[in-house]
């Protein structure tokens, strides 16, 4: 566990973001103009939401697949609810689909992995069942949410740093927030600490859906209407998110700033792919590359720089 | 000695794994104010004991009472049961989350009680000002705080273990082997805590091997031997009659072997210049055909690193092997398996057996290439094989095709061995293979075991159990701190000399070796 | 199979039967309130649709039997089947070719997942779910969007002819397929080694048995079913198109969990995967004759597949 703070995964992403941005300045020919700092907010703004939600979940040693498909389900209960209870109504329904996830996988023991891919398929029928296909509407001040500037800076903006620093103040000050780290990382050890693990891991899914939710009626405003597909491609994303953050697959590791700057990558990735012409079914290569790239080169670094015999307790060969 | 109203006690204790008996009508007594101590052999039922007391297990049978109270619904005796009524347990494994910070541990799930915080939110200044007063009040200020666990030694790990309990402001506290990885430096702290605790009227009862700290720490001792209780002694103690207490008189009468004539030969195996460890003593070991090499010394000492070593499977920091005289590069368990050299490993269910897997198929696992060509499994001559030797070593009641997890544990134990044996080797690496098995699958193991080495194969015996050293091997090597301190052969193999050299403090004078070879 | 016993152990074979007992239940409920499901020609097109999610269900099953998971099944089954066509454009000329361009980068696939997986060690289902993403950058842009020519006759014929007895080649097929799988699986040491790497890898090394390579050569066999699938869905649907493959992800997921194969590996037997294809797939069929829609189905397909892992779940052991 000795490994050199700077191979771990965790700090790895802050130098690819620089360098990124570096390449898109040049690309772009000059500095980034004010508009394109607005959109840079706006495109990453559900990917971090995602992400931080599927990273809450993989630092209790869970995983979640249904998340896309719960932005989906909630996107369309905004665009289909007449009044002013979409918004509210998109929330609760995103969360008690993570409750549900967190008491399927914890009172009835099924693997995170399959459940929740069995729950995003049933997600996505209600998503379905409730918009066939796209449409329905959006209430006007949602769309000014997702889309207008206050001055020069996106609403979005203010309500990522909200979000930024709810996480932030439940995982770090917070105790079940310091659980969720305890539960990931040494359970039976959290148990024998006298922590509730079941709850601290439902929690986790529930607050997973809960921000699905906000990515839902994110996207829902920014195009003004319901889509039951929209959602599809933010269960790899929100796992990529994660993972390039530096979340550890393995539990009990992971970091808001590494989340946040991971959904920029993201962004900025597909934007150097569109200045440089290049052609857009590139972005899938490289979405999909990066995270195989990032965590072989961690674990090269390491092995070039072996880690320290492990304690006399735990033989190696696994 | 008479203490009226014991904190704790513990009547009648039973409590069995499987086929295991572990306590048989054990029982502790503990006042307030006193330090005791849990002696005994490995398996001897200490450790299970002390989780039982601290709530980790649920006892079978019998009573506890704390505080004058009996506790009457055992059904329900958890660790969070425990920890309400003071009781507090450090074992030699971590609870800590390695990824955490010193401070974060120390108060992890008693954030609320102990850091006293106002709107709900941890402060973490204040949470690291009371582990840094936390920690310099028992004199530890040289650990920081803000430190990742994970990055700390082990040695300073468990005392981060030990400090968290003390932050639940235990009133018995429980320290089960806490003291294995802690240098004497840090062994002398420890001491001084459990002094400081000792005077505030907290119970402290702890489980250790090293009989200097016995002396140092405990007011009062119990010996268990077997699971039950087989002596108990007030300080200050003769060492000898602990020793004796410990060790029981050898049970059987069983013929010890005698070592094979003469040295002659190349050896099947031999090493030269292993290192286990950085910094340790080489060992060198010629082992020949025919003969039963023990190992022995207490848990943790390197024992079962040196026979994966000899197997491929674990990396020391140096070493030479040869197998038939020739050197053996790069091993790993499948060369070695080639070699002829296997390996009955410790833990039955995720290091031997494939308890998914048919009885059959376990037993041919290793061997498959002996009863294949070209990938397709022959399993006729499968069957015919595995029916034999099963059929031999009176694995029964079952039929080859039912899963392995349907055998009771001696019978598993009999399947490792079938499945070892079917790829007919010379050389035999047996790690504790009768821990856990009953009376008469050992007395099984022991023939067949015997057996093999009469048939000219060499074995490598590690017990925990010394009267299973003193029934087979000729010589018994015995490890302290990952070196071999002591060489015994075979007129000097007993339980004494055994639990004598195990003890051994640490290899600076020879003393266990001059005791032993008088 | 007379020896219904040997590998994977008893446990697997509860799960079997309860897959196999669901599918006749739910036809002969079928046949009971719907005029002209029952029938033999239904029966037949029920067994040669299951063919094709059962034939990706072989990688399924031997990757989750391993302990692992191939969720880059949907986009290796759709860029085989973009390859033949594109190959061969409708005519056999090129027949031959593009089995062994199909052939070559289903391996080479596969082997780039097992090396990431065992040397790289990155988790199986980061490694597949990016390798799908990859898959599918790869597919644009290969056919640059679209999709050309069609499937050759060969493969047309395969997968809607009719072969002797007046069952389906497809069928046919299939039960040769699953003859082979069974056979390595109960016969081969290297199917010993499957089952032995998942059920307990440290006991699997200490044997002696190249786990590594065991890993890597499921992956393989994984991606060349899928690409196989794909094949077959080509020749079926007459040509290929985007987003052939994305219902085969879950569908090859579940139909393994259906038949008892244990998402934690060292259980299962695709004679179960067999059980939940036919189970899935009448279940669909089902659904369509009550024309409930695809939200329905979505939804329906989750509750099968949580109910089915309830059913299949073990009990704690002490």
């Amino acid at each position: 566990m000795r490994v050199s703070r700077w191979l771990r995964n965790e700090y790895l992403i802050y130098p690819i973001l620089i360098g990124l941005l570096a390449v898109y300045v040049i690309f772009n020919r000059g500095l980034l103009s004010v508009f394109q700092i607005q959109s840079l907010i706006t495109s990453s703004a559900p990917y971090l939401l995602v992400g931080l939600g599927e990273a809450v979940v993989i630092i209790a040693g869970g995983i979640d697949l249904s998340i896309g498909y719960m932005v989906s389900l909630t996107c369309v209960v905004v665009a289909t609810t007449t009044g002013p209870l979409g918004v509210p109504l998109a929330l609760v329904v995103g969360t008690a689909a993570g409750l549900a996830n967190g008491i399927l996988i914890t009172r009835f023991r099924l693997s995170p992995l399959v459940t929740t891919l069995a729950t995003g398929s049933f997600f996505f029928g209600v998503a379905l069942h409730i918009l066939p296909t796209p449409g329905g509407s959006v209430p006007g001040w949602v769309s000014n949410l997702a889309e207008e500037n206050l001055g020069p800076i996106p609403i979005m903006a203010f309500l990522l740093i909200l979000v930024i620093v709810m996480a932030w103040v439940t995982l770090y000050r917070v105790p079940a927030g310091r659980h969720v780290f305890a539960v990931g990382d040494n359970l039976e050890g959290a148990r024998q600490s006298g922590i509730d693990d079941q709850r601290i891991r439902i929690a986790t899914y529930a607050v997973a859906g809960t921000l699905a939710g906000v990515a839902g009626i994110f996207l829902a405003g920014q195009t003004s209407s319901g889509d039951p597909n929209i959602g599809t491609p933010f269960t790899l994303n929100a796992i990529l998110v994660a993972v390039l953050g530096g979340t550890s697959l393995a539990g009990g590791v992971g970091t808001i700033g590494g989340v946040v700057a991971a959904s920029f990558v993201l962004t900025v990735i597909n934007d150097i792919i569109f200045l440089t012409n290049a052609s857009s079914y590139l972005q899938y290569i490289v979405s999909g590359g990066i995270l195989i790239g990032m965590l072989g080169v961690s674990r090269g670094l390491r092995l070039i720089r072996p880690v320290p015999a492990p304690p006399a307790k735990r033989v190696p060969g696994r | 000695m008479t203490v009226l109203s014991p904190f704790i006690r513990a009547e009648n204790i039973e409590k069995r794994f499987g086929a295991t008996q572990a306590l048989r009508g054990a029982a502790l007594d503990v006042g307030p104010g006193r330090v005791h101590a849990l002696l005994g052999e490995n398996g001897a039922g200490k450790s299970t004991m002390m989780k039982i007391l601290a709530g980790h297990y649920r006892p079978d049978k019998g009573s506890l009472t704390v505080d004058g109270t009996k506790i009457q619904d055992l059904a329900h005796w958890t660790t969070q049961s425990a920890t309400a009524l003071g009781i507090v347990a450090v074992y030699q494994e971590l609870s800590l989350a390695p990824h955490l910070s010193v401070a974060e541990s120390l108060f992890l799930g008693v954030e609320r009680g102990s850091l006293g915080f106002e709107h709900g939110l941890i402060r973490p200044r204040r949470r690291l000002e009371a582990a840094r007063e936390l920690l310099a009040s028992y004199d530890l200020s040289e650990i920081d705080p803000t430190a990742v666990v994970g990055d700390l030694s082990l040695a300073i790990q468990q005392m981060v273990e030990v400090v968290k309990a003390l932050a639940r402001r235990p009133r018995i506290l429980l320290l089960d082997e806490a003291t294995s990885s802690l240098p004497d430096g840090y062994v002398r702290k420890l001491f001084d805590i459990v002094q400081r605790l000792k005077k505030a009227g907290v119970a402290v009862i702890f489980v250790s091997h090293r009989l200097d700290e016995v002396d140092q720490f405990a007011d009062h001792a119990s010996i268990f031997r077997d699971g039950t209780n087989a002596g108990s002694m007030d300080a200050p103690f003769d060492r000898q009659q602990l020793i004796e207490m410990m060790a029981g008189h050898v049970l059987e009468t069983n013929q010890p072997r005698s070592a094979p004539a003469g040295d002659v030969g190349t050896p099947l195996i031999a090493v030269r210049g292993m290192v286990l460890k950085p910094g340790k003593a080489p060992i060198d070991v010629n082992i020949q055909s025919g003969e039963v090499v023990g190992v022995a010394g207490l848990e943790g000492h390197g024992q079962q690193e040196f026979l994966l070593s000899l197997f491929g499977a674990y990396r020391p920091v140096s070493a030479i092997l040869q197998v038939h005289g020739r050197r053996i590069r790069l091993a790993s368990p499948r060369r070695m398996i080639r070699q002829g050299v296997v390996l009955v490993p410790q833990n039955r269910k995720t290091e031997a057996l494939h308890l998914d897997l048919s009885i059959q198929e376990n037993a041919s696992l290793m061997s498959l290439s002996e009863i294949s060509t070209l990938g397709w499994v022959h399993s006729r001559q499968e069957r015919a094989r595995v029916s034999a030797l099963i059929e031999r070593l009176a694995v029964r009641k079952n039929r080859v095709d039912d899963p392995a997890s349907s055998l009771s544990g001696g019978n598993q134990q009999k399947l490792v061995f079938a499945k070892v044996m079917l790829t007919n080797p010379d050389v035999l690496l047996l790690v504790d293979p009768m821990r856990g098995v009953d009376v008469a699958t050992k007395a099984a193991l022991f023939d067949i075991i015997g057996q093999m080495a009469d048939s000219g194969k060499a074995i490598v015996l590690y017990s925990s159990d010394t009267s299973e050293l003193v029934g087979l091997a000729s010589r018994v090597l015995v490890f302290y701190e990952y070196h071999v301190v002591a060489t015994l052969r075979t007129p000097n193999i007993n339980n004494e000399t055994l639990v004598e050299a195990a003890f051994h403090q640490g290899g600076l004078n020879n003393a266990g070796i001059a005791l032993v070879t008088e | 199979m007379t020896k219904l016993r040997t590998a994977g152990g008893w446990l697997a074979y509860r799960g079997v039967g309860a897959a196999y007992a669901a599918a006749i239940v739910l036809f002969l409920v079928g046949s009971l309130f719907i005029r002209g499901f029952f029938g033999w020609g239904h029966i037949l097109a029920i067994a040669s649709t299951a063919g094709f999610v059962g034939i990706v269900g072989i990688g399924q099953t031997f990757t989750l039997i391993t302990g692992g998971i191939d969720l880059s099944v949907a986009y290796m089954l759709n860029f085989g089947a973009l390859l033949v066509t594109g190959i061969t454009l409708g005519s056999s000329h090129h027949f031959g070719l593009a089995l062994l361009v199909v052939g070559a980068v289903a391996a080479l696939t596969g082997l780039v997942n097992g090396v990431g997986i065992t040397f790289l060690k990155i988790p199986p289902l980061i490694m597949t779910l990016s390798m799908n993403s990859i898959l599918e950058g790869a597919a644009l842009l290969y056919s640059n969007g679209t999709p050309q020519g069609a499937s050759p006759p060969l493969l047309t014929a395969l997968a809607t002819g009719t072969g002797p007895l007046g069952i389906p080649w497809l069928i046919w097929f299939w039960a040769a397929v699953t003859a082979v799988v069974l056979l390595i699986f109960r016969r081969t040491v290297f199917g010993r080694w499957t089952y032995a790497t998942g059920s307990a890898p440290r006991a699997s090394w200490l044997s002696g048995i190249p786990v590594d390579r065991v890993v890597i050569l499921v992956y393989m066999v994984s991606a060349v079913a899928a690409a196989l699938a794909g094949l077959l869905l080509a020749g079926y649907s007459g040509q290929a198109y985007f987003g052939m493959g994305d219902t085969y992800q879950l569908e090859s997921v579940a139909v393994a969990v259906i038949g008892g194969t244990s998402i934690l590996g060292g259980k299962g037997s695709y004679l179960g995967t067999v059980a939940g294809a036919l189970l899935l797939t009448t279940l669909t069929s089902l659904l369509e004759v009550l024309n409930v829609g695809a939200s329905m189905e979505s939804m329906l397909y989750g509750v099968v597949i949580i109910v089915m892992m309830m059913l299949n779940r073990q009990r704690p052991t002490s």
